[in-house]
């Protein structure tokens, strides 16, 4: 039994952290403002990683193409909106209308993509390079997600604090009605989430991509660890999903090690995340920083 | 005596302090009226006393036996139900459906039964169909028995909400805005049937923005503004009153 | 020809045991409004189960009721987190429930045989001594003249036939209508003094033992089962049945479970006789797709409406 190594330990803390938030941003903001899971988010990433894909084996470079990523990503957030869940919205459907629709919406997309790229692993044809921090080990891809993340974080704040749209959106997910009666368009804001959460999550998926591999079940995998962040974080938390991230992430890297000295396959792994959001669901289901949603209001 | 006692209950969300230290006693078989400026927390109270929100503080009583924190269907079971302001009827299913699955303790509301008393669960099917119709005859609305509830008017939707809690045969009856849409002829009506329940024992607190009809059927009225009770006393009363003014007129 | 009638009645099996898992489905979804979105998982343990059994030896009888118990028991372990009231938290934890299902397949080699799965699993009246063998004389060879695949289609049949019985019985009691009340407003079905929660768990619970039910099926009759078997797709296809046929009808829901087999049969059926220019499953699943889009959004009703009971004037 190898000893744990701290510092690996806390890079891939940090690391897996910073790729959750990225994944799981778009899927709790829209989660707040439609008031639904959306379980196609998932194929919002392989959307994205996929696109790099495509671009990247035209020759284009790796960020060129990962802007490209977010661009169709988030296209494809705001084409399932408009094709799909705006016309509910508009008949009044239930939410568990819109679930439904989301899960068919996700299996068209996933398989398209299979149907484009094959079944078959995939990879960027891209250079990685590995360095060494304080005794641990990180490479570019890995640097880059972290980044991004910061990078990420930073934008968002500005935009939900210091911009009229980020107000708006804010408060179209406090109050939706209350927002239209004083005037903010939501229909154009709705769709501003879709555009702004389906390109993050793509950007995600390219970096969970090139941190893996490509395969069409690329969000599928990860759409567990999702809603476990989101729920930690509290529905329509920005910042709570942001902790929660890494909060998972730590609980999941620890989890690791104990797992292994119980004897068990490592290959449970995703299986802490999806105890944890169990635990969450029976617990804590408004989350760490969440507001209770919907409730019993008349 | 008192058959529904509450004490000092208070309930917040979040900022909002809906309930502030109410404290309100309904005498079995009486009719209480509670009147009170929108936001002033009448429907709070009742999603309270039926177990919906848990209180923050205070305490409750049916027939002085305690039910604070017990849950919602408990609270039910033990003949404290409601209706709600708006009139949530089962929309997909027929009016005749909301009424039979009102019935509380049904043979056929088990699955051992649903599979080897079928006999019975048939019979007593009968009697509760029966039942149903005196109500929905009395209502006016037995007409529409097969029709899904979502085909109702809102005013007809209003009248299958009250039906389908009268179905159930609570001993206290508490009746969020019964009448509201309901044609001034059909309200008075209605309120006749109120008293006439009454007078079979039943006991009833109604939350209603028409203070006229309240008078004429009311035993005693308790006017909240936010989250306070600020008055109690005879409908006669109410009018004199110099908080009343104050909460209606003063701002 | 003789081709081609197996070929039938294979498909008729597959819309059998397939009817089965739909209709476990609806009691929860179509009428009860509790979204399992794990559905596989106990179909699988289903399957699982009974393989184990009857491959230890136990009798296929024993097998298909250790498979319903387990899934049953399952079921109720899923219930949890039905207690609260909200309707998308229990989907979410469905599907991690089915994805844990699914590690545990294929992990526990010791148990499942991990990703290459088990095989050999036994057929009822298939062979053996004693009371099965004077059985199999009398109903396979004297009743179905030999013929095995039209004895399992009987099987299959009799066991869809059992199911449909139960759930037609359980829609028209006052059981059914306090599970459609708690469909339509679980927070005004509590004020009503019902146990919303004790009728949630039974849902589940039954609905889950039919679909290992249908699991043990499934198992005896491709005798080869493994993980693969049990992807978050065949949830997925269940749902389309479920939603395409009428949520809440029974017969809509095995109507649609006939659609969507036909239609999964076919294309698997087309691509050994012509080359098609897309992969078959990737079709599949986009057209399974579309349908289940264009019903919620313009059908929600589907096919055959749930109907209200009717009663007359006197
Ligand atoms: N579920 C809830 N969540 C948050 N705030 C609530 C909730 N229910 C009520 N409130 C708030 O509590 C206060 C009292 O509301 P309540 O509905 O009890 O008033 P009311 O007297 O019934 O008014 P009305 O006459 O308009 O029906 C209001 O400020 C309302 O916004
Ligand atoms: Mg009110």
């Amino acid at each position: 039994m190898s000893v744990i190594d701290l510092p690996q330990l806390l890079v891939n803390i940090l690391i897996t952290g910073s790729l959750y938030a990225l994944l799981a941003a778009g899927l709790t903001m829209v989660y707040r403002i439609l008031r639904f899971p959306n379980f196609a988010h998932a194929e919002l990433i392989t959307t994205g990683a996929y696109t790099a894909l495509f671009f990247t084996g035209r020759g284009l470079g790796f960020l060129p193409s990962a802007a490209l990523a977010f661009l169709v990503a988030g296209l494809a957030g705001v084409l399932m909106d408009v094709g799909v869940f705006r016309p509910l919205r508009r008949k009044g459907a239930a939410v568990i209308s819109m679930m439904v629709a989301s899960i068919g919406v996700g299996f068209v997309l996933r398989h398209i993509i299979q149907e484009a790229f094959g079944a078959t692993i995939s990879n960027y044809d891209i250079p990685v390079r590995g360095y060494d921090v304080l005794g641990a080990r990180i490479t570019s891809i890995q640097v880059a997600i972290v980044v991004g993340a910061v990078v990420f974080i930073v934008i968002l704040h500005l935009t939900l604090t210091r911009t009229r749209l980020g107000k708006a959106m804010r408060a179209t997910s406090d109050n939706p009605s209350l927002a239209m009666a004083s005037g903010i368009p939501i229909d154009r804001v709705i769709l501003g989430v879709w555009f702004f959460g389906g390109g993050v999550a793509g950007v995600a998926g390219v970096l969970r991509g090139a941190d893996t591999r490509l395969v069409p079940t690329l969000g599928w995998e990860v759409l567990l660890f999702i809603f476990a962040v989101v729920l930690l974080g509290g529905i329509g938390s920005i910042y709570g999903t942001i902790i929660a991230a890494y909060v998972i992430s730590l609980v999941e890297n620890v989890g690791v090690v104990f797992l292994i000295q119980l004897g068990l396959s490592a290959s449970y792994r995703p299986a802490i995340a999806f105890f944890v959001l169990i635990l969450v669901l029976l617990f804590k289901p408004q989350g760490i920083m969440g507001i209770r949603l919907g409730g019993e209001r008349e | 005596m008192s058959l529904l006692r509450v004490e000092g209950l208070k309930k917040s969300f979040g900022g909002v302090r809906a309930l502030e230290d109410v404290t309100m006693e309904i005498p079995e078989g009486g009719i209480v009226g509670l009147i009170g400026p929108n936001g002033s927390g009448k429907s709070t109270l009742v999603n309270v006393i039926t177990g919906i929100f848990p209180p923050d503080g205070g305490r409750m009583f049916l027939a002085e036996q305690e039910f604070t924190g017990e849950g919602a269907h408990r609270i039910a079971n033990m003949g404290v139900m409601r209706t709600f302001q708006v009139p949530r009827v089962f929309k997909e299913m027929s009016v005749m459906e909301n009424m039979l699955v009102s019935k509380g303790d049904q043979t056929g509301e088990d699955l051992f039964n649903t599979f080897f008393r079928w006999g019975r669960v048939r019979e007593e099917e009968r009697e509760n169909i029966a039942r149903a119709r005196d109500i929905l005859e009395f209502l006016e609305i037995w007409h529409m028995k097969n029709e899904l509830a979502s085909s109702l008017s809102g005013g007809q939707q209003k009248l299958l909400a009250l039906a389908r809690v009268l179905m159930a045969g609570p001993r206290v009856l508490l009746l969020d805005e019964p009448v509201a849409g309901v044609n001034p002829k059909l309200a008075r009506k209605i309120f006749g049937k109120i008293q006439e329940l009454r007078e079979g024992g039943m006991t009833f607190l109604i939350i209603e923005h028409d203070v006229d009809i309240l008078m004429d059927f009311c035993d005693e009225i308790y006017v909240m503004d936010r989250g306070r009770i600020v008055f109690k006393g005879e409908p006669r009363e109410v009018l004199e009153s110099k908080e009343v003014m104050e909460v209606y007129m003063g701002g | 020809m003789s081709s081609l009638l197996s070929y039938l009645w294979d498909t008729l099996v597959y819309v059998n045991i397939f009817a089965i898992l739909a209709l476990s489905l609806n009691i929860e979804a179509g009428q009860t409004r509790l979204l399992n979105f794990g559905k596989v998982a106990f179909f699988a343990i289903g399957a699982y189960t009974t393989a184990l059994l009857t491959m230890a030896g136990a009798p296929f009888i024993v097998g298909v009721a250790g498979a319903m118990v387990l899934a049953g028991v399952m079921g109720a372990l899923l219930s949890i987190p039905a207690l609260k009231l909200r309707e998308d938290f229990l989907a979410i934890a469905s599907i991690a429930f089915g994805e844990i299902i699914r590690l545990i397949l294929l992990n526990e080699r010791w148990l499942t045989n991990g990703p290459i799965g088990l095989r050999g699993i036994p057929q009822p009246l298939r062979s053996g001594e004693g009371l099965s063998g004077t059985l199999r004389t009398y109903v396979v060879d004297g009743v179905f003249g030999g013929n095995y695949e039209v004895f399992f289609l009987a099987l299959t049949l009799a066991a869809l036939a059992g199911v449909y019985l139960v759930m037609l019985r359980v829609a028209r009691s006052p059981y059914g209508r306090v599970l459609k009340a708690i469909r339509e407003d679980e927070l005004v079905a509590l004020t009503l003094g019902k146990d919303t929660f004790r009728f949630k768990s039974e849902v589940l619970v039954m609905g889950s033992a039919v679909a290992g039910l249908a699991g043990a099926l499934f198992a005896h009759y491709i005798t080869f089962i493994a993980p693969v078997n049990f992807m978050p797709t065949v949830t997925f296809a269940v749902w389309t049945m479920m939603v395409m046929g009428g949520m809440g009808n029974l017969n809509g829901v095995v109507l649609g479970a006939a659609l969507v087999q036909l239609f999964e049969r076919s294309t698997r059926f087309i691509k050994d006789f012509v080359e098609l220019p897309v992969d078959p499953v990737n079709f599949r699943m986009v057209v399974l797709g579309l349908l289940l889009i264009f019903f919620i959004m313009h059908r929600p009703w589907g096919i055959i409406p749930e109907r209200p009971m009717e009663v007359g004037d006197e």
